[in-house]
C-alpha cells in the first residue's frame, strides 16, 4: 500500500527508490575502464590477479590503520573481460567478443557481463565512461 | 518460431525472451531485440458467459494507457484484424518518439484472452511495419498438435501438452528448466562455455558437473540418493554419460519412478547438456520415455 509522504515519514517507512529509466543503447555504448589505482598482473596461463587494498576491521583497526593487500584471481573469462576494460571497448564490443570467442548466445553474454561488471564496479575496481576514451578525447575542446 | 505455454509466434532471429511470469492460465512474456523491448504478450482465461465486447476492452485499454502516460496520443480510431482466425481489434498509440500497436482478441479454442503489444520508435515505423505484419500473421494462440513448443534463447524443445513448466532460471551461462506432468518430470540444464568450466572447476569430469550443476536441480523434486548404473558414449562431437536409477514415493499407495539422466558435452556448441527424465513405472512407461527422449533429441544443435 502506498502511503502519503507525511505518513511514511511518521511510520518510518522509506519510499521505494525510483529506478532510473536508461535507454539500452546508452548502456551498450558505455566503456568500462579499470581503476588506475588497482595493481594487477597477468600470468602466463592468461589469468589475471588483482591486488586490492583492504582496510582492517575489528577492534584493532582503530589503532592499526594500515591496510592489508588481498589478491583476487579472476577466472579465464573474467581475465579476458578485464583486459578489455581499457576504456576503448564498449559494453557491446565486449559482448560481441564473448559471443565470438566462447560461442555464447548474445543475451546470455549480455546478462553475464552486466552482472560481472556490476560486481567489479561495486568493488571499485572499474568504472564506466559514457563513450570510448579516444572518442571523448576527440570531443574535448582544444584550449 | 517462439513457443511458450501453448502459443507460437514467428519472431526475428535477434529477438529473445527477457521477462516471463505466470503460467498456462495467466501469464506475461516480453521479448526484446538487442536494443529495446519489442513484443509483449499477455494471456488470461475468460468465461463465455462473462464476456466484454472488444470495443469495451478497447476503451478500457485506452483508459489504462492514459493513466500510465498523460502524453499518450491515439492515432486513428483503431481497427479490426484477424489473428489465427479470431476477430481482433487493435489500437495505435504514440508517446513522444515511441509508438506501439496493441492487438487483442479472444481465443475460443482454449478460452483465453490475448493481448499483444508491439513497440518501436517513430522513425522505425516503415521498416518495422513488415515485422509487425510478420509477427501478427504468424501468431498461433491455439496449437492443434499434441506437443507444445518451448523456446529459451537459442534452443527449442517440444514436449507433450501435459507438461507444465514448474521452474526456470537463467543464471550465468546455465539455463535450468523443470517440467512436470501428471506422472513424470523433466529436468534440463544447458551450461555454456563448457571448455572453461570443465578445465577450471571440474577436472574434465562430467560426473562432477552432473553432481554440482544438474542434480541439485533434480533433487529439489525427487530425492534420489544414488544412481544404480552408468554407461558412457561418444561420437564425433559428443561425449557423455547415461545414468539410471529408480525412485519411490509414498508409503501406502507408493509410486515408483524410473529415472534416467543423460549428460553430454557438445564440442561443436561448447556446451554441456544434462537431461533427466523421470517417468512413473507403468506397462507403457518405457514407450513414453522413449517418446520424450526422441522429442528432446533436438536440444543439441
Amino acid at each position: 500500500m502506498k502511503l502519503p509522504g507525511v505518513f511514511s515519514k511518521i511510520l518510518g517507512r522509506k519510499k521505494p527508490e525510483e529506478v532510473p529509466n536508461i535507454d539500452k543503447d546508452v548502456v551498450l555504448n558505455l566503456a568500462p575502464i579499470r581503476n588506475p589505482a588497482i595493481t594487477w598482473r597477468r600470468y602466463k596461463s592468461g589469468e589475471v590477479a588483482l591486488i586490492v587494498s583492504i582496510k582492517k576491521r575489528g577492534l584493532m583497526a582503530r589503532r592499526d590503520k594500515s591496510e592489508r593487500e588481498k589478491k583476487i584471481i579472476l577466472d579465464k573469462i573474467g581475465s579476458y573481460v578485464w583486459t578489455l576494460c581499457d576504456g576503448e571497448h564498449t559494453f557491446k564490443e565486449i559482448v560481441d567478443a564473448l559471443v565470438e570467442n566462447y560461442k555464447l548466445h548474445r543475451r546470455e553474454a549480455e546478462i553475464s557481463l552486466a552482472k560481472y561488471l556490476d560486481v567489479l564496479s561495486k568493488k571499485g575496481v572499474i568504472s564506466f565512461m559514457p563513450n570510448k576514451l579516444s572518442l571523448l578525447k576527440e570531443e574535448k575542446p582544444q584550449s | 518460431m517462439f513457443g511458450w505455454w501453448g502459443f507460437e509466434v514467428a519472431i526475428p532471429d535477434n529477438w529473445d525472451i527477457s521477462i516471463d511470469r505466470g503460467g498456462y492460465d495467466k501469464g506475461y512474456v516480453r521479448i526484446d531485440d538487442p536494443k529495446a523491448p519489442r513484443l509483449e504478450i499477455s494471456w488470461e482465461p475468460y468465461k463465455k458467459d462473462k464476456i466484454k465486447s472488444l470495443d469495451e476492452i478497447s476503451e478500457s485499454i485506452k483508459k489504462e494507457l492514459r493513466k500510465k502516460s498523460k502524453d499518450i496520443k491515439f492515432i486513428g480510431k483503431g481497427g479490426s484484424a484477424r489473428i489465427a482466425k479470431h476477430m481482433a481489434k487493435y489500437l495505435h498509440w504514440r508517446i513522444d518518439e515511441f509508438e506501439g500497436y496493441v492487438v487483442f482478441w479472444y481465443c475460443d479454442e482454449n478460452l483465453k484472452f490475448y493481448r499483444v503489444q508491439l513497440l518501436f520508435k517513430r522513425d522505425e515505423y516503415w521498416s518495422f511495419k513488415k515485422t509487425i505484419l510478420y509477427v501478427l500473421k504468424s501468431f498461433k494462440c491455439h496449437v492443434k498438435s499434441d506437443v507444445y513448443s518451448w523456446t529459451v534463447l537459442d534452443f527449442n524443445l517440444k514436449l507433450p501438452k501435459g507438461f507444465k513448466l514448474i521452474s526456470r532460471s537463467y543464471k550465468l551461462g546455465n539455463i535450468t528448466l523443470a517440467f512436470e506432468s501428471k506422472d513424470s518430470y523433466i529436468f534440463i540444464n544447458r551450461i555454456s562455455v563448457a571448455d572453461v568450466l570443465l578445465e577450471e572447476k571440474y577436472e574434465g569430469d562430467l560426473m562432477n558437473v552432473l553432481e554440482n550443476e544438474h542434480l541439485p536441480n533434480v533433487r529439489t523434486r525427487l530425492k534420489i540418493s544414488k544412481f544404480k548404473s552408468s554407461r558412457s558414449f561418444q561420437d564425433e562431437f559428443h561425449s557423455g554419460l547415461v545414468i539410471s536409477s529408480s525412485y519411490k514415493i509414498g508409503l501406502i499407495t507408493s509410486k515408483e519412478f524410473s529415472v534416467r539422466t543423460r549428460i553430454w558435452l557438445c564440442k561443436k556448441a561448447n556446451k554441456i547438456y544434462a537431461v533427466t527424465i523421470a517417468v512413473r513405472r507403468t506397462p507403457e512407461s518405457d514407450k513414453f520415455r522413449r517418446r520424450l527422449e526422441t522429442l528432446l533429441s533436438t536440444l543439441c544443435p
